[in-house]
């Protein structure tokens, strides 16, 4: 279970210098963006739950506040009994986390590179690697898991990159656009396994802006936009709100709705 | 603790095999104790070639073409005793000289014997072109052998009339020459302290950036920050891997230079050169606490670059931190205060200088280097731990 608490952040622009004048400085605070606004919700396990938002809708944001490399400007975050502001790592422990656009060890091999991220976790001996052969036959990377990760094409890197954030097999599970760039056979592979960890009773949360993936993976859906949550529910009540028939129509009424308002303030 | 030293090994084994499979970066660390040695090796025997040959001119037999050399044979028998070969030359050698065919020749006039032996004074002519630089050396020698022969029988005629020669030589000067060779040689000598000091400074500048900034660079770090494991041990992790590989580049470097020590003739120096096993293994001790400070900062710097590339543009600046003192005892070779006992870079220049030259040693002075190392490395250490985290570090400028 992960609970998020009135969460707010806001990023300023770059510090004004001490000598500037009052004048100045006021203007500089003029120049922050809220990337998001009070925004409170909470994540069952059992439950894949798709973070459905626009691009610089606050998607990466919030994922970089469950784990802990942001911080909040105000709220605060719960993974289970685990406070993240008071027990980052215990919380850390508990979460499995694939960033956006994350990178590899060139000159170690897929297999390599997944054992460190467990040995991290905390992990050794037998059960690592009974671990770590179990994600390879899952995300059929029998072929590459000896080669170096050098030259891998981006679906190698994004099952191996995968494979590495939940070789702990965490209860927790937050992806950052995983299918993006995927074909449709390593898109699949990643959807099984999705289903998998669903099946195995956890939490999963992964963000999209792929209204097919979304539609027909999540339980539930978080509608995400300038930092508001616009809508929460599963895929009906998503398109109740949205006053439509699809999805993607009901996204698109549920942001524009959005956008009008913020205009006519 | 347990949990934390066993962090600390799980992320250097990672960067240790990473380390060696990285070619590149290992051939240029290792290519710097041979090139460096070898410009020691270079400019050792290049003074050494210079000073044998400036002797070469001295030792070899200086000749000296002489007409009319019977007219004053007891000149000539000084001469040899000094060990000037004489030639007998004809009349033309003036235009001999003149055309080249003859470097110098001393010409005694006709007559001479008369004069001698009635004690009157003679006009010898030396003959040479002021132009030729090579001559110097023994234009000089054969003149000063001639104003000896000069003198002794000056004197010799005094005494024999019973004065004193002290009333015709108020001054007596004796040349003590201190050999600029020899100087040299200390010169090249002194300079090793700061070639060992430069190794240490930039053995490892490229892995430690790469495990920073380049790790930042391929979107690796923030994955490497989510896992549980404790800042200070990711860190000291990396620092480990930073400190063997220098140690390595060290112990290459040793190594060459307990083999130029051993077939360099630093004699024809006037040094004498023994470093024992032991001086080098104790050279090895203060260079290791400057290895400590040395990759401390190497990853201060790194983690506040924006890139890999920015990494190695601020650790080419950092090399001038060691140089602003090594510079200046360069400059001042004689300058010397306690308290440069105290300033990282100074001690552990003067500890190795101490070692290879034979200076006096004292414990107390291994013991500061390394507790003004020791200190500063964990302060290093510390503030760039405290740093990893923190969302500028590990998603750039925000």
């Amino acid at each position: 279970m992960i609970r998020v608490e009135n969460l707010t952040k806001v990023f300023y622009p770059k510090k004004p210098k001490t000598f500037l004048s009052a004048r100045s400085k006021a203007s500089a605070a003029n120049g922050a963006i809220t990337a998001l606004d009070n925004v409170s919700f909470t994540l069952n396990d059992g439950e894949i739950t798709g973070l459905l938002g626009l691009n610089g809708a606050g998607k990466s944001t919030l994922m970089r506040l469950i784990y802990g490399l942001l911080h909040p400007t105000a709220g605060d975050v719960w993974v289970n009994e685990h406070q993240l502001s008071v027990a980052p790592n215990a919380a850390r422990q508990q979460l499995g986390v694939l960033p956006d656009d994350t990178g590899l060890y060139k000159r170690l091999t897929a297999r390599e590179n997944i054992r460190y991220f467990g040995e991290l976790q905390g992990l050794a001996g037998a059960p690592l690697e009974v671990a770590i052969n179990q994600l390879i036959d899952w995300l059929g990377m029998e072929t590459i898991a000896e080669r170096r990760t050098e030259g891998f094409s981006l679906g190698e890197r994004m099952k191996t990159a995968l494979a590495r954030a939940i070789v702990h097999q965490p209860q927790h599970v937050l992806l950052d656009e995983p299918t993006n760039g995927l074909d449709v056979i390593t898109t699949r592979s990643v959807r099984r396994l999705l289903h998998e960890l669903k099946a195995q009773n956890r939490c999963v949360i992964f963000s999209s802006h792929l209204m097919h993936e979304v539609s027909g993976l999540c339980d539930r859906i978080l509608v995400i936009h300038q930092g508001h949550i616009l809508a929460d529910g599963n895929l009906d009540a998503i398109m109740d709100a949205g006053k439509a028939t699809n999805l993607e129509d009901a996204f698109v009424n549920l942001v524009q709705a959005t956008s009008k308002e913020t205009i006519d303030e | 603790m347990n949990n934390f030293i066993k962090t600390l090994l799980i992320v250097w084994r990672k960067e240790w095999r990473d380390a060696l499979r990285d070619k590149k970066s290992l051939r240029m660390a290792f290519l710097m104790p041979v090139y460096f040695v070898g410009v020691f090796v270079a400019s050792s025997l290049f003074i050494i070639h210079m000073n044998q040959q400036s002797r070469a001119t001295t030792s070899e037999p200086i000749k000296l073409s002489v007409v009319g050399a019977d007219q004053l044979p007891a000149l000539v028998i000084w001469l040899e005793e000094r060990g000037v070969q004489v030639q007998a030359a004809d009349e033309q050698a003036y235009q001999q000289v003149q055309n080249g065919q003859l470097d110098y020749a001393l010409i005694v006039p006709e007559g001479a014997r008369e004069k001698f032996a009635t004690g009157e004074s003679i006009e010898l002519a030396l003959v040479f072109d002021a132009t030729n630089n090579k001559l110097q050396g023994a234009l000089h020698f054969v003149r000063q052998q001639i104003w000896s022969w000069n003198g002794r029988i000056g004197s010799l005629r005094l005494l024999s009339r019973g004065i004193s020669p002290a009333i015709v030589n108020p001054l007596v000067v004796r040349d003590l020459n201190v050999a600029s060779d020899q100087k040299m040689g200390f010169f090249v000598m002194a300079s090793l302290p700061m070639l060992l000091i430069l190794t240490v400074f930039m053995a490892t500048v490229g892995f430690s950036a790469d495990m920073t900034a380049g790790e930042r660079e391929r979107r690796s770090l923030e994955s490497l920050l989510i896992t549980p494991a404790p800042s200070g041990a990711l860190l000291l992790g990396k620092w480990l891997n930073s400190l063997l590989l220098t140690f390595l580049v060290v112990v290459v470097e040793l190594i060459l230079l307990a083999i130029a020590f051993a077939y360099v003739p630093f004699k024809e120096l006037g040094l004498r050169v023994d470093v024992t096993p032991l001086d080098l293994l104790l050279v090895m001790v203060v260079l290791m606490s400057m290895a400590l400070v040395a990759t401390a900062l190497q990853f201060v710097i790194s983690i506040f670059a924006r890139s890999f590339k920015d990494a190695q543009t601020y650790m080419g600046l950092m090399i001038f931190i060691p140089m602003i003192p090594l510079f200046y005892t360069l400059i001042n070779p004689g300058a010397y205060a306690d308290w440069f006992r105290w300033v990282p870079v100074l001690g552990q220049q003067l500890l190795v200088k101490d070692l290879l030259l034979g200076g006096a040693l004292s414990p107390q002075a291994f013991a500061q280097a390394w507790l003004v190392a020791v200190t500063l490395a964990a302060l290093f250490l510390t503030f760039t731990a405290r740093q990893l985290r923190k969302p500028n570090i590990v998603y750039g400028a925000s």
